[in-house]
């Protein structure tokens, strides 16, 4: 009883650390990843303004970010980190290399979303005489919708398997939890219930992204 | 209103892979007139059209849209000339996440028109292109002729004093083809709206343009009044495109003793008292195998296949009286009593 009372106040501060970790990637990436995807795309598009220099440059440092194994990418932002946030223990401190990730993995994503937007749109616009403000908002980011939805939901549940290392730096979460109380204490039942909870969590995200996507698919 | 000169287009940066799409092209493109541009696909009729609104940049030689020089316009400029020249498409290039009336409306808000009144236009504008009732559709609920209505309206939201077509109705049946021409034809006539519209299909060509320009190969080969184009081809290419798609069968021409001719009559002059009066005049039987008469803009063109019997010298007679009624007579098929060999005209 002592036992599983301990545990149960461990996993709701576990999840609570996973949900800051999580939340402050994921809501930066949407933003900075969506910006970068897009700076990728227009820079790639012969329609729009195709720049060599700079897509082969943000290409390029997305690639290195993405070739780092996280939890070598944990360690090697170590000094960014205590810049950004002042210490380099905790969730937030975990935050900083886990956004870094998913930036550089939601962009990818994102520019995929774009190409995958029927060019004829964009020539239209084009034709009507749009600049590229009325197309990234009335064109690209309208048309890419569902399609990012679903890079999102990806990005999250990749986001979400980031956070089970950042242990590693003292940033808690579930994934940690299943891995010291579950693997270290060999505590099955720990590594059970983390385990089992992730499953639910990952698959009501998916289950989610997917519904919004189609909801919001009108062909 | 459009002046095309020397406007060539080559695609491909090494010079051993470059394609010329279009060759040293000029034109002139009057103001209000339906101007279409034919030829088979891969012509260059798209990179042409192309070049009109700066979609594609023309590798040598001038575009002039209303007085101004699109050919080096760029950012706002290019912008404010292209507000002038609507254009429609093939696949329409509708969004698929806005309904049919935030698609207008996106058009209006490109091109700056008052927030207040964009409501008001987008209805005047489905009005125009007769869609009332489905401003709050998505384009996947329309049809393919409904698509390209949502199109047109699009196009035209502000007025513009060109309106380009490129292949227009080529995804579209007879009867929508149809129909989207008639609605082309009002806007060209009722707002005044120069239209540019490239095709391969020339049964279009008949009922709406005003004048054609045939392209082959990158080349405008012929360009003229669409009833000299179909009347008196130049250009054998021309000939080839236009051939008129009647043809007797094989059996019936193989079964007939006598000689075939073909009739072409043009124009004022009609064929049927010619023909009558052959057979009054001449004591020879004319027997009309096969014809057909189309109207391009409004005007004739018909086509006859005959056979002339009775004795050779009053068919000759007969034959020379015909001759100089229609506009053109030519033997299709020249017997099997006197030479069998074979003669398509």
């Amino acid at each position: 009883m002592e036992h599983s009372l301990e545990f149960l106040s461990q996993l709701g501060k576990a999840s609570k650390e996973t949900l800051i970790m999580v939340a402050i990637a994921t809501v930066i990436a949407c933003v900075l990843g969506l910006l970068l995807g897009l700076i990728l795309y227009i820079t790639s598009s012969n329609l729009l303004y195709k720049n060599r220099i700079v897509n082969t440059l943000a290409g390029f440092i997305i690639n290195i970010i993405r070739s780092i194994p996280f939890v070598i990418l944990l360690v090697l932002l170590v000094p960014v980190t205590s810049k950004v946030v002042g210490t380099t223990i905790g969730p937030k401190a975990a935050a900083v290399p886990l956004t870094v990730a998913s930036i550089a993995f939601f962009a990818r994503l994102a520019e995929a979303s774009f190409e995958e937007v029927d060019k004829g749109l964009i020539e239209a616009a084009l034709a009507m005489g749009s600049g590229i403000k009325h197309i990234v908002s009335g064109v690209l980011l309208v048309e890419a919708l569902p399609s990012l939805i679903r890079a999102l939901t990806v990005t999250i549940i990749s986001i979400i398997g980031y956070s089970a290392m950042a242990g590693t730096v003292g940033g808690g979460g579930i994934g940690d939890l299943a891995v010291r109380f579950g693997y270290y204490r060999y505590q099955m039942d720990v590594m059970l219930t983390t385990v089992i909870l992730l499953i639910i969590v990952v698959q009501a995200i998916q289950v989610s992204g997917e519904k919004i996507a189609k909801l919001l698919t009108k062909n | 209103m459009i002046r095309l000169e020397n406007v060539s287009v080559v695609f491909g940066q090494k010079k051993e892979k470059e394609i010329a799409a279009v060759k040293d092209v000029s034109l002139h493109i009057r103001k209000g007139e339906i101007f279409g541009i034919v030829g088979t696909s891969g012509a260059g009729k798209s990179s042409l059209i192309r070049t009109l609104n700066g979609l594609q940049k023309p590798t040598h030689g001038k575009v002039f849209v209303d007085g101004e020089d699109i050919t080096n316009a760029r950012g706002k400029n290019l912008r404010n000339i292209r507000r002038k020249i609507g254009m429609i498409f093939q696949h329409f290039n509708l969004i698929s996440r806005k309904t049919v009336g935030k698609n207008i409306e996106f058009a209006l808000k490109i091109q700056n028109y008052p927030k207040e009144d964009r409501s008001k236009r987008v209805r005047e504008l489905l009005e125009i292109v007769g869609l009332s009732d489905k401003e709050n559709v998505y384009p996947a609920n329309l049809s393919g002729g409904q698509k390209q209505r949502v199109a047109i309206a699009r196009a035209i939201a502000v007025n513009p004093k060109v309106l380009l077509c490129d292949e227009a109705t080529s995804a579209l049946d007879v009867q929508t083809t149809e129909e989207i021409l008639q609605l082309l034809s009002k806007i060209n006539r009722e707002l005044n709206i120069t239209i540019v519209f490239i095709t391969h299909q020339l049964e279009i060509a008949k009922t709406l343009f005003d004048r054609i320009a045939v392209m082959s190969q990158g080349v405008v080969i012929e360009e003229n009044d669409t009833y000299q184009i179909f009347a008196a081809p130049a250009n054998e290419i021309t000939r080839g495109l236009i051939k008129d798609n009647i043809k007797l069968p094989s059996e019936i021409v193989e079964s007939l003793e006598n000689e075939i001719l073909k009739l072409v009559y043009k124009g004022e002059k009609s064929v049927e008292p010619i023909i009558s009066l052959a057979n009054k005049k001449f004591d020879v039987i004319l027997n009309i195998l096969h014809g057909k008469i189309e109207y391009i803009k409004g005007k004739p063109i018909g086509i006859l296949f005959v056979t002339l019997e009775g004795a050779q010298e009053e068919c000759d007679r007969a034959k020379q009286f015909i001759a100089d009624n229609v506009e053109e007579i030519t033997t299709y098929y020249h017997g099997k009593k006197g030479d069998t060999a074979w003669n398509i005209a």
